[in-house]
């Protein structure tokens, strides 16, 4: 990896994304949408504002590294443009590491909207060292599935890639609580709920509310981000066989 | 010396279609081999090979005596792709200046626009420009990291005539300081102006590999032109007739030829005699009979 190389898709990422407003909209404006349909008017209790506040902050940041992010990288694959990046020295490294450093910052702005659409609308309560805590543990707790995105576009033709994202994404946010409590859940779901990684996701984020550590989430997204990269790495070292693009 | 480029035996297939079969290349400084063949007939999935997006099912690429793998190419190496797809958003300069930062000493942008007279555009959007400009962009692409080897597929594809000469003599250039190229090409002109040497591609496997010069040997003979308004006692004599009352056409011995055509009786003039174009060539050793021949060539 070259940090200067890094650094320029990083910037071009942003100028890009700057060239189209109305993306850049709609991607920030769509969870906040989806925080005041579904989880503004659902309490008047402070302590339950606070967690649907950074559940859904959770949520932004997962649709962004996750399913738009694999798209992107899934779209872009194969195009002349990426298969010449691709042969740069440190070419896909590069250019997948500054994709994943731009969605995380229209990630981390989508969730600041959520936070202000939470401030305006519901009894939270968290503290401004809390809200710092809670969005270092959304962006270092979102590496796995950001690497799950990188995999699956690695992985599947172009063609199943994005729709495969879509099919993981719902159930990744639903069965892992990110926008209904887990408790709330139905039993089957609730049963099915400790087996998705984005539960654990949720359970580092939700501690910030009592400033603790869950310890056995945490060792099953280090377990989870470790099984994803390894497959990545081998999908990178795997001799491509009959592969089109 | 050590070759830039050695592809030792290189076989792949896709499925049980066999594409490539013992493909071998040797490319050392300051030479240019052109990669010619037909449609279908492997160039692309060698290219793909030599860029590291593919791995061969056997034999070996060593690019500055080193093994390639499947992945980034190592610095030295630059590649214009057949198809220009920049982000049509992106500037030229932002293009250029992205490829740049992944090489340790680019040259400088600046000075590679001036270079082709690049400047006025390098502010504007790759969706603005039109397919030569865009695909000239892609060319300079390909020579920001300084490269030692250029592997160019079909580079001037779309660029006007002025400009194409602006190309080629930088072509020549990188050569005469040292440079190697392989160029995919189907412009026989281009082949014909800048390249040493031709490697031969046919349904996946090298009919030929050598210097320009053995190859027209190969097919032999020189091409004939003159003009007559009616050719009488030559039938011996492959010749076609053109608009411009010309007649033209191969022959294996020129000498005798002319001896021929004093004797037939035909009036004719402006009998020129030339050695034979590399297009010509090329589409004379693609008949099934001239490959026949080639197999049995001592490569």
């Amino acid at each position: 990896m070259k940090l200067h190389a890094v650094k320029e898709h990083y910037r071009y990422n942003l100028l890009e994304l700057s060239r189209s407003p109305l993306s850049l909209v709609l991607n920030l404006a769509l969870p906040v949408m989806v925080f005041l349909v579904f989880g503004a008017g659902k309490t008047k209790l402070p302590e339950a504002a606070n967690y649907l506040t950074l559940s859904f902050m959770t949520y932004s940041v997962l649709s962004v590294v996750f399913y738009q992010f694999g798209a992107m990288v899934a779209e872009a694959r194969g195009t002349p443009w990426v298969t010449t990046l691709r042969a740069l020295p440190h070419g896909w490294s590069s250019y997948v590491l500054a994709r994943i450093g731009s969605g995380l910052t229209i990630a981390l702005l989508a969730s600041l909207g959520i936070y202000a659409a939470a401030a305006w609308s519901t009894p939270i309560t968290l503290s401004v060292s809390q809200t710092l805590q809670a969005l270092l543990r959304i962006v270092v707790g979102s590496l796995p599935f950001a690497l799950l995105g990188v995999w699956i576009t690695l992985f599947f033709s172009r063609s199943i890639a994005v729709p495969l994202s879509q099919f993981l994404y719902f159930p990744l946010c639903y069965f892992g609580g990110l926008w209904i409590p887990y408790e709330n859940l139905p039993p089957l779901a609730q049963i099915l709920s400790p087996w998705f990684p984005t539960r654990h996701y949720g359970e580092l984020v939700w501690a910030t509310l009592d400033s603790s550590w869950p310890y056995q989430s945490l060792g099953i997204l280090c377990g989870f981000t470790a099984l994803v990269a390894a497959l990545i790495w081998r999908q990178l070292h795997a001799r491509n066989e009959n592969r089109a693009d | 010396m050590e070759a830039f480029l050695e592809v030792k035996d290189v076989s792949r297939s896709f499925g049980k279609q066999q594409v490539l079969q013992g493909v071998s290349l040797s490319i050392p400084a300051g030479r240019i081999v052109a990669l010619l063949g037909p449609n279908g007939a492997g160039k692309s999935t060698l290219n793909r090979i030599l860029r590291g997006e593919l791995a061969p099912h056997g034999g070996q690429v060593k690019v500055f005596g080193q093994a390639l793998g499947t992945g980034s190419l190592p610095e030295g190496v630059g590649i214009l792709l057949q198809q220009t797809g920049f982000p049509r958003v992106m500037k030229v300069k932002e293009a250029l200046s992205l490829t740049a930062s992944h090489f340790h000493d680019p040259l400088p942008i600046a000075e590679l626009l001036h270079s082709l007279h690049m400047k006025p555009i390098h502010h504007r959007s790759i969706g603005e420009l039109s397919g030569g400009q865009a695909r000239l962009v892609a060319f300079v692409q390909a020579l920001v990291g300084r490269p030692k080897l250029l592997l160019l597929d079909e580079p001037t594809t779309g660029i006007d005539l002025e400009t194409k000469s602006l190309v080629w003599q930088h072509l020549k250039n990188f050569r005469s300081q040292g440079g190697s190229i392989l160029l995919a090409t189907h412009d026989m002109d281009e082949a014909e102006q800048l390249c040493d040497d031709v490697l031969l591609i046919e349904q996946g496997r090298v009919r030929f590999n050598g210097d320009v010069e053995s190859f027209r040997r190969l097919v032999g003979g020189k091409l004939v032109r003159f003009r007559a308004a009616k050719l009488q006692g030559l039938e011996t004599y492959s010749l076609m007739g053109t608009t411009t009352g010309h007649f033209e056409g191969l022959v294996l011995d020129s000498d005798r030829f002319v001896k021929d055509l004093v004797q037939s009786g035909t009036g004719f003039s402006d009998l020129t005699i030339q050695k034979i174009s590399l297009g010509a060539a090329f589409v004379s050793l693609l008949n099934s009979q001239n490959l026949t021949r080639l197999q049995g060539a001592k490569l």
